[in-house]
């Protein structure tokens, strides 16, 4: 199984600062990304690799489709079962953090930045450590 | 006036010598009165108008020199300060008895038929009826005065015809109708004619018992609407099924929470905005310094960083504008 990771941020910055820390990492060498929820949905619903696990860092607030919107829309629409989703948001708030958990595909609530320690923590969580198996440490 | 207390105070208006003694004899049998004679109508109106002495009753024969009849008992009555009378007379006459009684005599006694035994039971139950009848007078005025001097707006209405039989003066002060234009109105006349559909619930239902607490809106007589907590029990008034009605204006109190709310919101807003807006291009920033930093980047590569940071603070200060825009405009609304 191969590992995809896609970044949904409206803003090109913090999408360029995330792909680097990505990348730097180690974490994946060619991360995706889209602007809002709707573009990420559309890229889920053309394609179902089977043998792929969907990473995605998500963004809450952002125009057309918030994170919020992507969130249920994933669990309505059909798509891939192996989605994994880490909450980026630039507040942390507790009433957030609860509302982000209840759903099944969220694993972790980041604050933003996203930096090199946030990733390399998110590698250790179980459902991810399968796919840095070959790392030290 | 009982054995162990044998003060009674009564003044005996008789003009007969033997008629008085023996009324004095059987008085004296079943208590030690302190006994007042007077032989005629204009004695005993001296005594009484002094108001030296405090009578506990007055025994009156209806055939005096000076007056006599119903007239004596109109003006004993008016000059007898609330003292109960007690009417002796020679005479059966079960019709003129009966009109005494409700010219303010107590007691109506046949001289050939009293005893000392029923000459005192006729005093002390008249005494201890008067007793009684004051501190029911009193009681009234008690309730008379909670319901007239009360601060908030109140009047009882007819049960069924939802006329006002009564209102208080802070209910005229606070509404603007004079007593006779209540008098003349029913309660629905209260209510502003676009809330008439649900005036209803404003009401309790003919009989109910229940105490009914609601809020509705009233329109004062110069058309201003306010918004009201009534409160309405049923009572007795005068023999009528009737409810008692308190008003209590809350148009000012529900102004304030509005008022309250609304700047709760804002203040909402503007921590969301705090928290979320102003920690975004922030958190670029710090982002961007981290790459520049502590990751290996081509010249090239650092100077479009710099220009990223130079645009995030940008846009951290015009939202920090905005805040305290939006800060000052909730202070100039309280003002």
């Amino acid at each position: 199984m191969k590992l995809e990771v896609i970044i949904i941020d409206d803003d090109e910055i913090v999408i360029l600062i995330q792909k680097k820390m990505i990348i730097k990492s180690s974490f994946h060498d060619k991360p995706l990304s889209f602007l809002n929820g709707k573009l990420g949905l559309d890229y889920l619903l053309d394609n179902k690799d089977k043998d792929k696990m969907y990473f995605i860092l998500l963004d809450i607030n952002m125009p057309v489709m918030n994170g919020w919107d992507f969130l249920d829309a994933i669990n309505k629409w059909p798509v891939a079962n192996d989605i994994l989703i880490a909450v980026v948001t630039s507040s942390a708030n507790e009433s957030d953090k609860q509302k982000a958990y209840e759903y099944k595909q969220v694993i972790k609530y980041i604050e933003k930045p996203v930096n090199i320690q946030k990733l390399c923590e998110l590698k250790q969580d179980k459902a991810l450590k399968l796919f840095f198996t070959n790392e030290k440490g | 006036m009982n054995k162990n207390n044998p003060t009674a105070n009564i003044l005996v208006v008789e003009d007969n010598a033997g008629d008085f003694i023996l009324v004095e004899s059987y008085l004296d049998h079943e208590v030690m009165p302190v006994i007042t004679h007077a032989k005629s109508f204009g004695e005993a109106s001296s005594i009484l108008l002094t108001g030296d002495v405090h009578f506990d009753v007055i025994l009156l024969d209806l055939t005096l020199p000076d007056n006599s009849g119903e007239k004596l008992i109109t003006d004993i009555v008016s000059v007898s300060g609330g003292c109960p009378v007690i009417v002796l007379t020679g005479y059966t006459d079960i019709e003129f008895s009966i009109k005494s009684l409700s010219l303010g005599v107590a007691d109506y006694l046949i001289k050939d038929e009293i005893s000392p035994s029923s000459l005192y039971k006729s005093i002390v139950y008249t005494i201890e009826r008067k007793k009684s009848i004051k501190e029911l007078e009193e009681s009234e005025k008690r309730y008379s005065d909670l319901f007239q001097l009360s601060p908030q707006p109140m009047w009882v209405y007819e049960s069924g015809t939802l006329e006002f039989l009564d209102v208080n003066a802070a209910a005229i002060k606070h509404y603007g109708y004079s007593r006779e234009d209540f008098l003349s109105m029913d309660v629905k006349e209260l209510i502003p004619d676009e809330d008439t559909t649900e005036e209803s619930s404003c009401f309790p239902k003919e009989h109910d018992p229940l105490i009914l607490q609601v809020i509705c809106r009233h329109k004062k007589k110069n058309g201003e609407i306010i918004q009201v907590e009534l409160q309405s029990n049923i009572i007795d008034f005068k023999g009528r099924e009737a409810y008692i009605a308190l008003s209590i204006d809350i148009t000012e109190r529900l102004n304030y929470i509005g008022a309250i709310e609304n700047q709760n919101k804002k203040l909402q807003e503007i921590a969301w905005i705090q928290s979320h807006v102003v920690r975004a291009p922030l958190a670029k920033i710090m982002g961007l310094i981290d790459l520049i930093q502590n990751h290996k980047l081509s010249d090239t590569e650092k100077d479009d960083y710099f220009i990223h940071i130079l645009d995030a603070a940008n846009e951290f200060d015009a939202i920090v504008k905005d805040i305290v825009k939006k800060t000052e405009l909730v202070q100039l609304n309280n003002a």
